[in-house]
């Protein structure tokens, strides 16, 4: 990587860094873990970066496949999940702060496979349309679609959200 | 109601991350890590503007009873110059010395290197002839193989034909480094003006040219394909870069004998390090420390060569 190349590559990062990580934690649903793929994404884009067209892009692709990687090395060790504690309703207002809120979160996306964490982070937190979502990780729309729908279905039975998605996220 | 259902899990997947913050020494250790094995073939091909002079900087001579440093000129035709060189220097030169009568590489046209990169085992091939560069790895969850970077590394030829006398070398080394930095500064004012940024790199704090050899010369060492001359000049060229700091006892971290050779970047803050081997002048380890106290290290293991690909190692 030559300077130039540097700088590009770190003013991407600082750019968009947050937001991968934010990703990595979303998708691994374990932030010790999110940070550990978070820097692999990004050592992974370096190694590419002058042959790269859309970071972004290979981004989302790679920290799906690390992820994907990580459960399949991981397959004989049951997934711990987070405990989950009876928060009573976790909108009790903007005030819950968002690390308290996260465990909950986390939890019910742990339940999920990894293809319906995928797709709904995909969906819901990079806001990628149900095409490119498709594109991406090389279903049909129309599957992106359906397991979004299954997913989020079964989000809103989660004993931490449950109180969330029966009141809605405005009142 | 789906449509609300989904604007519950938008908001609560960006309410439950927005305190996520990314540490913004990540980019740069990687960036640094990325520099220790990119030397692209553009960068060696740069035309050296004034380097045939050659008359920049004095190499450092060897002769009692007096003192000197670098930049003060070489030894006069008018009368006996003498230098006295630091215990860096002398410690340098005698590596130098060393490298230029280890044996020159033979064996087949791939140069199979291997090391441990922090928690990651690693197996690089170098096509001498092409530069492409093959790798495989393992640890910490990664794909154990990774897509053959072409022309990742300059060929043992482009090495070859590196000059190595000292002065042209550092002149060269430094040309190339500031090539690529007016290149970068360039190109991103010209992206801050397409995004209707304001403002200039220019002002910028720039790495000295001290900074700028000492990084040039150091990426270039770990690479197996340099050979015994260019290596040994290389090692001249640190001897002639102030802030240089070199313990010849040292150990690396495998413990094995090592010439250490340091610098902290006046700029940058960030400390290099280089562990060689005080009897061939290869490179044992290389190391970087930031600000932070954020430590990298890349052990190197082995070196040999083979007429084929060899096959990945660790499936």
């Amino acid at each position: 990587m030559d300077r130039k190349q540097a700088r590009d590559f770190e003013g991407f990062v600082t750019e968009s860094g947050d937001a991968l990580l934010r990703m990595a934690t979303l998708l691994t649903t374990d932030p010790d873990l999110a940070e550990d793929v978070y820097q692999e994404t990004l050592h992974r884009l370096a190694m590419r970066w002058s042959r790269v067209d859309s970071p972004k892009a290979f981004c989302r692709r790679v920290m799906h496949n690390i992820v994907i990687d990580q459960a399949r090395a991981q397959r004989r060790r049951p997934r711990e999940l987070f405990a989950v504690h009876d928060r009573g309703d976790p909108r009790s207002a903007d005030q819950v702060a968002a690390a308290e809120l996260r465990p909950a979160l986390l939890a019910a996306l742990g339940t999920l496979t990894h293809q319906q964490r995928t797709i709904v982070v995909l969906r819901y937190f990079d806001d990628l349309s149900e095409n490119e979502v498709a594109e991406l990780l090389g279903v049909s729309p129309g599957t992106v679609k359906s397991t979004a729908s299954r997913a989020v279905a079964q989000l809103r039975t989660q004993p931490g959200l449950v109180a969330l998605f029966a009141t809605g996220p405005h009142q | 109601m789906p449509g609300i259902d989904e604007d519950i899990m938008r908001e609560l997947m960006h309410r439950c991350t927005d305190d996520l913050h990314a540490s913004p020494h990540v980019a740069a250790a990687i960036v640094r890590r990325q520099r220790h094995r990119r030397l692209r073939n553009r960068a060696l091909g740069v035309a050296v503007a004034g380097a045939a002079a050659g008359t920049a900087f004095a190499v450092v001579a060897a002769s009692p009873g007096s003192t000197a440093g670098r930049g003060t000129g070489a030894a006069t035709a008018s009368g006996p110059t003498t230098i006295r060189l630091t215990a860096a220097q002398t410690a340098l030169y005698k590596l130098s010395k060393a490298a230029a009568k280890a044996p020159a590489r033979t064996g087949g046209r791939y140069v199979i290197m291997t090391e441990k990169q922090d928690t990651y085992a690693r197996t690089s091939v170098l096509d001498s002839l092409t530069g492409d560069v093959w790798t495989y790895q393992q640890g910490g969850g990664v794909p154990s193989e990774l897509p053959v970077a072409r022309h990742d590394s300059p060929t043992a030829a482009q090495f070859d034909a590196m000059p190595t006398d000292t002065a042209t070398l550092r002149a060269r080394l430094l040309a190339q480094a500031k090539q690529e930095q007016a290149e970068a500064i360039a190109e991103q004012e010209k992206e801050m003006k397409e995004h209707g940024k304001q403002g200039t790199l220019a002002s910028q704090p720039k790495l000295t040219d001290d900074d700028f050899v000492f990084e040039e010369a150091t990426t270039m060492l770990w690479n197996p394909l340099v050979g015994p001359q260019l290596r040994a000049a290389l090692y001249k060229v640190l001897a002639d870069t102030p802030g240089v700091r070199v313990d010849s006892h040292a150990r690396d971290d495998l413990g094995r004998p090592a010439v250490e050779i340091s610098r902290t970047g006046a700029v940058t803050g960030i400390e290099d390090q280089t562990f060689e081997n005080p009897k061939t002048g290869a490179v044992l380890e290389t190391a970087f420390i930031q600000k932070d106290g954020t430590k990298g290290t890349d052990l190197y293991l082995s070196v040999t060569s083979s007429g084929t690909v060899p096959p990945n190692p660790y499936r």
